[in-house]
């Protein structure tokens, strides 16, 4: 038995939807298995080293690096195309694929091109590889890093190739082999390596050639220490020996080993790793099936046919047959080869070992003057910055300085903030919007450089966060640039450093519950409407999460239940777990008595119903396959009646037919009728299935029917998925399909096994093998443990989904962070080619790259300092007015006031529910309060209850008291609430007496809780240095440190704060006095911040701003400001003042009234006129032509071209001019963005066919629609001027459909919001609007309103939180968990809602707590209220934000 | 030819005591046979579960491809060559 295997091809789920299994998994396994090593090859990257060399160092395993890689070419002239052989054609739903051009020598085929050329991306075409097996892909080869060198050559030739291929799609080639393979140790692959493929297809000689190829290429074992300890595994290249159970196995180990042997090459045994237990094989096929985009049943020979790609220990490879002497007795040869590759294994992965670090790799040398350090010349640009910054400079700002830049000097960091205050400089020159954040802002240097904006010494903040001495992680500065501008900043690093030391940090795309769910649903066949809905439904982003989700609403745990499931207590109780738990086992056993089908004999433990049900299989089956006549397939199935359920009947029936009840029932007594009536008649309208967004008739038949559970009412199986009445469902349309002849898993040569078996040459007819595990004489459980055999088809895909939760699935950039390193990048780290032309970015993602202990900046783009940056220039443009909020005082009265009512939409980080519903308690009076409200309101805190005592303190509802006296200044911010993680440190230094370097050593062991015993040591000390402050007792220190523990584990970087509480203070004051130049700004920058377009407009005009409508003749592409005069409240008039006259174009009757409520703040005209230019107020917002549906950037240029040539006159024109489709005029004018032309609606509609179809449908060139643009009427060339056709008598449109259309098309109405159109109706009804609620008494009450956000907090266990906007206001709208449990189904269906509830009171904080919501549209109807605008109803669910 | 055979019958196997298999029994004829490959089959975990190890067997009168099923531990004849 050898002594220590070493697994050495193992794919992880880095091979991206090919394995199973994490590297964690695989590690462990690894371990419980015994094996010495274990080297993860996944395909074509090496995206997964960093975690598995961690995972197995911290498991104690050996780890090996290495990558699978695919070769274009072969290494051999190969003109048969035996080792890359011509592709067959895809066909998808039985269409052939269009003929494709012969590709050139060598390059992989195209298949499919699948997307179109990128402007600027030459090769922007990404190969589809669906339908493709491994077999018409070109020869594997596996490759590993003996050393250092090795590791270096991996990641060139993964760089090389990437950077000479398209994204996803590197380019090896034995060129590119040959000239990367120092260090490097190959194994020949799988049965789809080189050698494997030419001995399958019979050319021996030519699998000889390849052999000594590689030999010759990669070394030959050092023929000295071929009888040394090193023995075989100083080789270069290695044979691999597989055995999968596969016909032809047998065969094609005997014949590699034979050719092991001739050649003189070593051999290695390994098993093509796939998954970490057998089970895994089950997720592997889904994810195979994903990868194909094909269904399980649909994947065929895709699919692995014997399971065995897991990992095994020595002793089960030993056991496989070519380990087995007796059944080698007449190839002895094999048998030697076979113990030898499990021998060489092991030794060949203790020879290969690579270190990971790189801390030697620092930054590109950053050039500095003749005669200057980088220190010196640091120095020199923070005294510059330092007058700049402090008048006067205080001695505090000198000694601290000196501090910082002594630590700087310690740390060697100079360089990083050369190249920080570099990249700022840059920023300013170009007029970016710029500023760091995150822990950097407690430096004083990088406040002085101008890296962050906030004064550490005026905040108290401590350096020590950011840098200390005794720091091992490297500091992390975030630089924040504008949304919009942040690319020229990229490229400027790229181009500054070089594309060889510069690369972005990738970001992995991991499967979430919706994408989960929405992908295995396909996989497993379902059909893809179904599916689509369940995904919509998905609230949750976790998807451990996904059952609880989707079976607590009552809707579709129910359909796919088992009907048994279904206790008495009706559907509010089937969440509960006793309730799942049984039905899991009933469940359960019926998989069981499933498993009989296929005309097997069953066990005797069956019974007599059974037989019966089997014969009925069987009539359905014989009826399916004989296939007489079409059609026949749907009647051949038995519909079993109640008598033939009865005749049959045992007590094992009785919890199978017990049926959901209709209407009320006595628990105790499960009636006989009701057990027999037809499951549809029962679920009909009781449960939400009329069929969402996406439904087609046949999946909602098939929801109806039961289908889903996978049984019949009466205990049977129905169809399989994807099946009604065993006819396939269009996975594309949702239409059933003519009966089909089914997969047939009687004939497993053909059908069953999916592929055609490849013979083998006959060998040896010698003696019979063994079965290798599970004899005849008992039943041996072929069934893996965790099998989600026996599931039901929903429980199976709930698994599944969380299974695969957390698997990468595809690279994009990280959002910005960028490497830069002094050593070329490429020798460090391997990259590869992102979307984005020119972009590249490294495998690994930001968690190894810190595990690699590289430096990186992060560039993050900020969308609200992009909006104010746009505000900024539009008040420099309307009000000539320059401002520099960098001078902005601090202290303004009136913003703070505004603050305090909670006035936030669109404030930068204090607009959203929470902070909203505090800011009227905590009152912040001054930036350090808004420092605090921005830390506070996280979950962290709201989770460790930090919130209410700061509130409560806040408030003066309670003292304000610290545990020692020491405590009080470092706890005198917060009121003595520990908050910051400055203060856990301050409170280690000044209370503990630890030095600054260990307090943050002390903060982060807090934080992580790493081990307890690191835990205790820290506890000790700080307990002992808390005594020896005077006054302090042993439980007062006790106690300390529990309050730090329990803080520090969310604490947020009052650095951090800081940096956001500035921006939020500026953003709140370009509201309060810049109103609509912030919203134009805003509006430009979305998608930002917490609310749709139409609250942030709507709130702006309760302001008093007017927002005009898009207009062709008036809007530009951007949202702008445009003139409409000073309102009469504005010239001291009174609200209802004439105010100066409004331009003639303003396309609005009058400038909104301000609303006057306490949530609404505005400010007085002495306020104005001190802080604001005097033409401010007379500005009102223009909206945008982006904001149509359909308009995007690539069209702005033209627009905005043709909008300074001229006014439109006619349809014509704007089509024309435009060069916009049909389809986007035809919207524009639903938008009203025509109704400058001076023609009603309807008969532009009309004209358009007309004039759009000038072109044969087609405008610009391009189709319009299309297959559909053919079919429309033909329209007339307009450069006739052929007068248009009479237009006949149209009806004018009604306001509700202009309503309706603009939401549909803008997603808001710039004239009046939907809410008030029904507000007849809701004064009818009793309702109130949402500016009465602040005067109103706490009691009951009842409103309508639009859901403007739905938001289900993780931190408030289920209560959901809706913000419902009226005419008048927003509103807080909480549902209980048992409410939204109950109306979650009418919440999500219906965007304008009435809610009856009690209306909550807490200072001037008011919350309405729902007891009923209902549909406004519907309950206006009945008092006769006006029909619901149609596109309001589709943007409730296009336009809801989902937030976790 | 080839003969399929729907059912898939139940046969007797006959194992020495290694476990090996050597002759079959169906219809009341015996068969010794030697096994000319094997190979498994694990597939259908979705639906109803298939897992069997397929012995391809050679005797004096009959070629033929039976297999144990892996989940009950019955023996089936699958396919009879002429």
């Amino acid at each position: 038995m050898p002594a220590a295997y070493a697994e050495l091809h193992c794919h992880s789920h880095f091979s991206f939807l090919d394995g199973a299994s994490s590297a964690d998994e695989l590690v462990e396994r690894a371990v419980e298995l015994g094996l010495s090593g274990l080297a993860i090859t996944d395909h074509q990257g090496l995206y997964g080293a960093v975690r598995f060399i961690s995972a197995a160092q911290e498991a104690g395993l050996h780890p090996v690096i290495g990558l699978e890689i695919e070769l274009l070419d072969a290494a051999e002239p190969d003109p048969s195309g035996l080792v890359t052989p011509k592709r067959r054609r895809v066909r998808r739903f039985g269409l052939p694929e269009p003929d494709r051009e012969a590709p050139h020598e060598g390059s992989p085929r195209r298949p499919r091109a699948e997307r179109a050329r990128l402007p600027g991306h030459r090769e922007a075409i990404r190969e589809d590889l669906r339908g493709i097996g491994i077999g018409q892909r070109g020869p594997h080869l596996v490759l590993m890093a003996r050393d250092a060198s090795g590791y270096r050559s991996l990641c060139r030739l993964v760089s090389r190739a990437n950077l000479a291929g398209t994204k996803g799609v590197p380019r090896f080639s034995h060129a590119l082999l040959r000239e990367h393979n120092e260090g490097v140790v190959a194994l020949s692959g799988c049965r789809d390596g080189e050698i494997a493929r030419r001995l399958r297809a019979g050319d021996r000689e030519g699998a000889r050639m390849v052999a000594e190829g590689f030999a010759a290429l990669f070394g030959r074992a050092d023929a000295r220490a071929q009888g040394g300890p090193r023995g075989m595994a100083s080789a270069g290249f290695f044979l691999e020996l597989e055995h999968h159970l596969l016909p032809d196995d047998d065969w094609l180990v005997a014949e590699t080993a034979r050719l092991a042997e001739e050649v003189g090459l070593p051999v290695v045994v390994t098993n093509d790793v796939h998954y970490a237990h057998r089970a895994g094989r089950e997720l592997h096929d889904v994810v195979t099936a994903i990868r194909h985009g094909r269904t399980l049943d649909g994947l065929a020979d895709l699919r692995d046919p014997s399971g065995e790609l897991y990992l095994k220990s020595a002793e089960e490879l030993a056991a496989l047959p070519p380990g087995d002497e007796a059944t080698m007795s007449g190839d002895p040869r094999t048998a030697r080869a076979w113990a030898e590759g499990l021998r060489t294994a092991g030794e060949l992965a203790a020879e290969c070992s690579v270190e990971l670090g790189f801390e030697q790799y620092r930054f590109p040398g950053f050039a500095v003057p003749d005669g200057d350090t980088p220190l010196s010349y640091l120095e020199g640009l923070c005294h510059d910055g330092a007058r700049r910054r402090y008048h006067p400079m205080t001695s505090a700002v000198v000694r601290q300085l000196a501090h910082e830049l002594s630590v700087i000097e310690k740390t060697g960091l100079a360089e990083f903030f050369l190249i920080c205050w570099d990249l700022m400089r840059f920023a300013k020159q170009r007029g970016i919007p710029a500023q760091g954040r995150g822990s950097a802002a407690d430096s004083i240097v990088a406040y002085v450089l101008g890296i962050t904006r906030v004064d550490p010494i005026r905040h108290n903040l401590l350096f020590e966060r950011f840098i200390n001495e005794g720091r091992t992680a490297y500091p992390d500065v975030d630089i924040d640039f504008s949304a919009a501008r942040r690319e020229e900043v990229i490229q400027y690093v790229y181009d500054k450093y070089g594309e060889e030391h510069t690369g972005m940090v990738c970001n992995l795309v991991t499967y979430r519950a919706r994408s989960a769910v929405r992908e295995v649903g396909y996989a497993l066949g379902f059909p893809r409407p179904l599916v689509d809905r369940v995904a919509k439904a998905l609230e949750t982003y976790d998807s451990v999460m996904v059952r609880r989700d989707l079976e607590a609403e009552g809707g579709f745990g129910q359909f796919f239940a088992h009907p048994g499931e279904l206790g008495p207590q009706g559907p509010e109780a089937v969440a509960g777990a006793a309730a799942e738990a049984g039905g899991r086992g009933l469940v359960d056993e019926m998989g069981r008595l499933n498993h009989g089908r296929g005309g097997r004999e069953r066990s005797p433990t069956d019974g007599s119903q059974n037989e019966a049900q089997a014969d009925s299989r069987r009539s359905v089956k014989g009826g399916l396959i004989s296939g007489d006549s079409p059609g026949s397939g749907a009647e051949h199935i038995p519909v079993r009646t109640a008598s033939g359920t009865n005749g049959v009947s045992g007590r094992d029936h009785l919890p199978i037919t017990s049926l959901p009840r209709t209407g009320r029932q006595d628990p105790g007594s499960p009636g006989p009728v009701d057990r027999l009536a037809p499951v549809t008649t029962i679920r009909a309208g009781r449960w939400d299935d009329e069929g969402g967004p996406g439904d087609s008739p046949a999946s909602v038949h098939w929801l109806r029917s039961g289908h889903g559970t996978g049984y019949r009412p009466d205990g049977n199986r129905t169809d399989l998925p994807g099946l009604v009445g065993g006819r396939r469902i269009d996975p594309e349309s949702g239409v059933l399909m003519p009966p089909e002849r089914r997969h047939d898993p009687e004939h497993p040569e053909t059908d069953s096994l999916g592929r055609p078996f490849h013979r083998g040459p006959v060998r040896d007819l010698v003696a019979a093998a063994e079965p290798s595990e599970g004899r005849g004489d008992a039943p041996p459980s072929h069934r893996p443990e965790d099998s989600t055999v026996g599931l039901s088809d929903w429980d199976r895909w709930l698994e599944m989904c969380a299974r695969l939760d957390g698997f990468p699935r595809h690279l994009s950039i990280h959002s910005g962070g960028m490497l830069v390193t002094a050593a070329p990048l490429i020798d460090i780290a391997p990259l590869e080619r992102a979307t984005m032309p020119k972009r590249v970015v490294v495998q690994f993602d930001k968690r190894d790259v810190e595990t690699l202990k590289l430096i990186k900046l992060d560039l993050l783009g900020l969308g609200m300092l992009a909006a104010m940056d746009e505000a900024l220039q539009l008040i420099e443009h309307d009000c000539a007015v320059c401002l520099d909020l960098d001078r902005l005082p601090e202290e303004i009265p009136e913003v703070f006031e505004m603050l305090q009512a909670a006035d936030t939409v669109g404030v930068f980080q204090v607009e959203s529910r929470a902070q909203m519903q505090t800011l009227p308690k905590s009152r912040p009076a001054s930036l350090d309060d808004l420092v605090v409200e921005v830390a506070i309101i996280r979950p962290g805190p709201i989770q460790g209850n930090a919130v209410h005592p700061y509130l409560r303190r806040k408030q003066g509802l309670e003292p304000v008291i610290y545990l020692h006296p020491s405590l009080e200044p470092v706890l005198r911010d917060t009121l003595g609430v520990i908050l910051y993680q400055e203060q856990v440190m301050r409170i280690a230094i000044e209370v503990g007496g630890f030095s600054p370097a260990e307090s943050d050593g002390f903060r982060r062991a807090m934080g992580t809780w790493r081990s307890t015993r690191e835990m205790e040591k820290l506890h000790r000390q700080f307990v002992e240095g808390c005594l020896r402050q005077p006054g302090m007792t042993e439980e007062m220190a006790e106690e300390l440190f529990r309050q730090v523990a329990a803080f520090a584990s969310f604490g947020f970087a009052k650095s951090h704060a800081a940096a956001f509480a500035r921006t939020a203070y500026e953003s709140a004051f370009l509201k309060l006095f810049y109103p609509a130049q912030l919203l134009a700004g805003l509006i430009n920058a979305q998608p930002m911040g917490f609310y749709p377009v139409e609250v942030l407009a709507n709130d702006t005009k309760r302001h008093g701003v007017a927002v005009l409508p898009v207009d062709i003749n008036a809007s530009s592409y951007k949202t702008t400001t445009e003139w409409v005069g000073r309102p009469g409240w504005a010239l001291g008039q009174g609200d209802h003042g004439p105010g100066e006259p409004m331009p003639e174009n303003a396309s609005i009757g009058a400038r909104p009234m301000p609303v006057r409520s306490a949530a609404c703040v505005i400010p007085s005209s002495k306020a104005r006129e001190r802080w604001a230019a005097e033409s401010a107020v007379g500005y009102g917002v223009r909206l945008g032509l982006g904001l149509v549906k359909g308009i995007g950037e690539e069209q702005a240029e033209r627009l905005d071209a043709e909008l300074a040539r001229g006014p439109y006159e006619t349809l014509s024109e704007v089509v024309e001019r435009t060069g916009l489709s049909e389809e986007v005029v035809e919207r524009l004018i639903r938008a009203g963005a025509l109704d400058s032309l001076g023609r009603p609606r309807r008969e532009l509609l009309w004209q358009l066919r007309e004039v759009a179809g000038a072109t044969k449908g087609r405008v610009d060139g391009r189709a319009t629609g299309g297959a559909r643009a053919g079919r429309r009427a033909a329209g007339r060339p307009a450069d006739l001027r052929l007068p248009a056709t009479p237009v006949p008598q149209l009806p004018a449109i009604t306001e509700t459909e202009r309503l309706g259309d603009a939401y549909a098309v803008v997603g808001m109405d710039a004239r009046r919001q939907v809410v008030g159109l029904f507000r007849e109706a809701l004064v009818k009804l009793g309702a109130q609007p949402s500016s009465a609620l602040a005067v109103r008494p706490p009691g009951r009450i009842r409103l309508g309103g639009l859901v403007v956000t739905r938001q289900h907090p993780m931190t408030a266990r289920g209560t959901v939180f809706l913000a419902l906007e009226d005419e008048t206001g927003m509103v807080n709208v909480t549902l209980w968990p048992d409410r939204w449990m109950r109306f979650r189904g009418v919440v999500r269906r219906h965007a304008l809602l009435l809610v009856d509830g009690q209306l909550q009171r807490e200072g001037n904080v008011v919350n309405v707590v729902a007891d009923d919501v209902r549909s406004l549209v519907e309950e206006a109807r009945r008092v006769g209220g006006p029909e619901g605008a149609p596109g309001v109803r589709h943007m409730g669910h296009a336009g809801m934000r989902r937030l976790g | 030819m080839t003969r399929l055979l729907r059912e898939h019958p139940v046969i007797d196997p006959e194992l020495d005591s290694n476990g090996r298999l050597v002759a079959i029994r169906w219809a009341g004829r015996r068969e010794p046979v030697e096994v000319c490959n094997q190979w498994r089959v694990e597939e259908g975990w979705w639906r109803e579960p298939i897992a069997r190890d397929y012995f391809k067997v050679v005797g004096p009168h009959w070629l033929a491809l039976v297999y144990l099923d892996r989940v009950d531990g019955s023996w089936h004849l699958e396919r009879l060559y002429d």
